[in-house]
């Protein structure tokens, strides 16, 4: 399945509208949680940055103190930072001078660190080349020092008295280099001096796994929404696939048709001219049956689009008495090896409000059914109770009956327990048909005793 | 003799139906021409110059309501009867605004298409007299050489033999007892041995419909031990 953007471009035109809002909404999504997930990174940065430079500040002046410790091992004075202090404490007496306020006491230090940078400076033995070994290694943990330069110069002068730069630069891949600069000033009664190093600094591994993570999920988010895309072009494809199936099945059908409507033209004319009355009768009987099989055809694709709700004004009133006795006539035709014994209990002058082709149908099928599972001797037992509020029509027989199994699944469509004779559609459009009405079939059933089929449709007549 | 034949142009893909349609037409006394396509049905209806033309609306797999449409703006006078085996009300009314004047559901029988024809190119003619084979009463009218019933809105109704027998016997007596016996002689003649009680009530009932059922301002009343009556619904 190889898209070019083009050809992508027409598949999506080509999906059904929903499938289109479905993937806008998801990429949408995803471009949501991409930006959250990049102001998270850009958050991230921007604060490992703030503790890189805190980090570089704080590592400055432990270094300085350390290069100014080194030099002043040559005149064997043992300098020491106030971390150290404790411990010399502890072996020697020193002289201790108490100052007060402890800012004070930090400037005082300063001040005195200050002097000895000065005199070591002014001596030529303060190591720029060692504080820059030790800076570089202090900062290798954190990150990789690209490139580094630290520059002595004399303020009062305006003059760069020493310079020491290093470059690493060669050996870089570092996608992400940031500048760090941190200064000393000096201050000596007639001399000022400035201490500043800049140090290029590539990313951090923290950073460098940030950096992973969001790539990983990048590529993860573009997959998701590519898969959905696809899953939903094959979706697509299949809709497209079930409509195509539909349409043909419906024109299959439908060409069933065509032979009857040939059929039905040639067994009219000649009953036309036939003046055997036997015979007549005959072609007459005949042509009602296929113009039956053509309405079957109808049932069936009709079947298929779903009722709506039939409107007061095309409902008439229908003698109920005599549907059954002509629904029970087409029976005997059409099972004319079983003896039908049909008990009609419903008053003369019964009537139901409803479209007569339809009402007719739905009680059909199931009369139909009450007799074809059956024996040869079927007994089908109609009446019709109308109360307050709604009309029942009870419709049962003594047949074959249903399992529990069964009566859950009749009224779907394209169920059907004789896989045989049954087309599964019948109940399924009795059903349509009540519930278009207003009403609703129920049924009760016992296995070997028979089933009770019972229509209940609103008493419009008020 | 003396008046002309009425040409009938059928065109339908059927060619089995088409065939039998036009054999039926030809024997009943029109000239009909059969085209099994729907190309050079233009041409054909300017060399035969047809008096109707009846049409089947899937002809060829194509929206036939559409090439029909187009046939009538060039020949508005012709009228044109659909025939189809799509009984949906929608394609009914799309083939009527067309300019169809009929819409006939396949399966038909031949005198319904005749009654059709015979109405439809009588309408084109300025005569406005009633042809002899139609009996009317009241506002229904009964088509006795193609024996079907018309109703006022146009509407032409297929009759079976037994159905048309008992509508022409009530019609002849609008608005008197008919007795059963009379009506038995109507549809079975004298041979009594087809006499046959469930049918004819079958019968009846299906007359009784199609007089109430389609707006006929009539009514088919039983009276007890007399007969049947057709009359104005009360």
């Amino acid at each position: 399945m190889r898209c070019t953007s083009g050809v992508l471009w027409d598949c999506v035109i080509s999906m059904k509208k929903n499938f289109v809002y479905i993937l806008l909404v998801v990429i949408i999504a995803f471009a949501a949680l991409l930006i959250s997930q990049g102001l998270w990174m850009r958050y991230a940065v921007d604060k490992n940055i703030k503790d890189m430079n805190e980090s570089f500040q704080e590592c400055f002046k432990k270094t300085i103190s350390e290069t100014l410790a080194y030099s002043m091992s040559k005149y064997n004075i043992e300098y020491v930072t106030d971390e150290e202090y404790d411990e010399v404490k502890k072996k020697e007496n020193p002289v201790e001078v108490n100052i007060k306020k402890d800012s004070e006491k930090t400037l005082a230090s300063i001040k005195i660190e200050n002097a000895l940078i000065a005199l070591s400076i002014r001596e030529d033995s303060f190591k720029f080349s060692k504080l820059d070994t030790l800076l570089t290694n202090q900062l290798n943990r954190d990150g990789r020092v690209v490139s580094s330069c630290i520059t002595l110069e004399d303020i009062s002068a305006n003059k760069i008295l020493k310079e020491i730069r290093h470059d690493n630069n060669a050996k870089s891949t570092s996608l992400y280099v940031n500048t760090y600069i941190a200064e000393r000033k000096i201050d000596v009664s007639s001399q000022s001096y400035l201490i500043k190093a800049e140090y290029k600094i590539g990313q951090s591994g923290y950073l460098q796994k940030l950096g992973i993570v969001a790539i990983v999920s990048i590529i993860a988010s573009i997959v998701i929404v590519l898969v959905l895309f696809f899953l939903l072009l094959m979706i697509n494809r299949r809709c497209d696939e079930i409509s195509n199936m539909e349409r043909s099945f419906h024109g299959a059908i439908h060409d069933l048709k065509s032979p009857l409507a040939y059929a039905y033209f040639q067994l009219l004319s000649l009953e036309e001219r036939e003046t055997d009355m036997a015979k007549k009768a005959s072609l007459s009987i005949a042509a009602d049956r296929v113009l039956f099989l053509t309405n079957k055809i109808m049932r069936l694709l009709k079947s298929a689009h779903n009722f709506r709700k039939i409107e007061k004004t095309d409902k008439k009133e229908v003698p109920l008495y005599e549907m059954m006795e002509q629904v029970v006539v087409e029976m005997r035709i059409m099972f004319p090896n079983k003896e039908i014994n049909f008990i009609n209990n419903i008053a003369a002058d019964f009537t139901i409000r409803a479209l007569p082709d339809l009402m007719e149908a739905c009680l059909r099928i199931i009369v139909e059914n009450a007799i074809k599972y059956n024996n040869d001797n079927p007994t089908v037992e109609i009446s019709a109770i109308r109360s307050q509020d709604d009309i029942k029509i009870t419709i049962s027989d003594n047949g074959t009956g249903m399992t529990g199994q069964q009566m859950k699944n009749i009224f779907k469509p394209y169920y059907s327990s004789d896989k045989v004779n049954g087309s599964g559609i019948g109940l399924y459009y009795a059903q349509s048909i009540a519930k278009a009405h207003g009403g609703r079939i129920t049924a009760t059933s016992a296995v070997g005793k028979g089933s009770t089929f019972l229509v209940t449709l609103p008493n419009s007549s008020i | 003799m003396n008046t002309p034949k009425i040409k009938v142009l059928l065109v339908d893909d059927d060619v089995l139906l088409g065939n039998s349609i036009v054999e039926e037409l030809n024997k009943r006394g029109y000239e009909a021409t059969y085209m099994s396509t729907i190309y050079g049905v233009s041409d054909a209806i300017k060399q035969l110059l047809p008096d109707i033309l009846v049409f089947d609306v899937e002809i060829g797999r194509e929206n036939g309501i559409k090439i029909a449409e187009d046939l009538f703006k060039r020949n508005p006078s012709l009228p044109i009867i659909f025939i189809s085996s799509h009984h949906e009300d929608e394609t009914k009314e799309a083939g009527l605004l067309a300019g169809g004047v009929a819409y006939i559901d396949k399966p038909f029988s031949p005198k319904l298409l005749s009654a059709h024809i015979d109405r439809f190119t009588r309408m084109k003619k300025p005569t406005s007299e009633r042809p002899e084979h139609i009996i009317a009463t009241e506002n229904i009218q009964l088509d006795t050489r193609n024996r079907t019933f018309i109703l006022s809105d146009g509407t032409i109704i297929d009759l079976r033999p037994m159905e048309y027998a008992i509508l022409k016997k009530l019609i002849d007596h609008f608005d008197e007892i008919v007795t059963r016996e009379e009506i038995y002689r109507a549809v079975w003649g004298k041979d009594v041995a087809y006499y046959n009680e469930q049918s004819l009530n079958n019968y009846i009932r299906r007359v009784r419909l199609l007089v109430e059922d389609n707006d006929t301002g009539m009514a088919l009343s039983m009276h007890r031990n007399l007969g049947y009556k057709l009359g104005r619904k009360q």
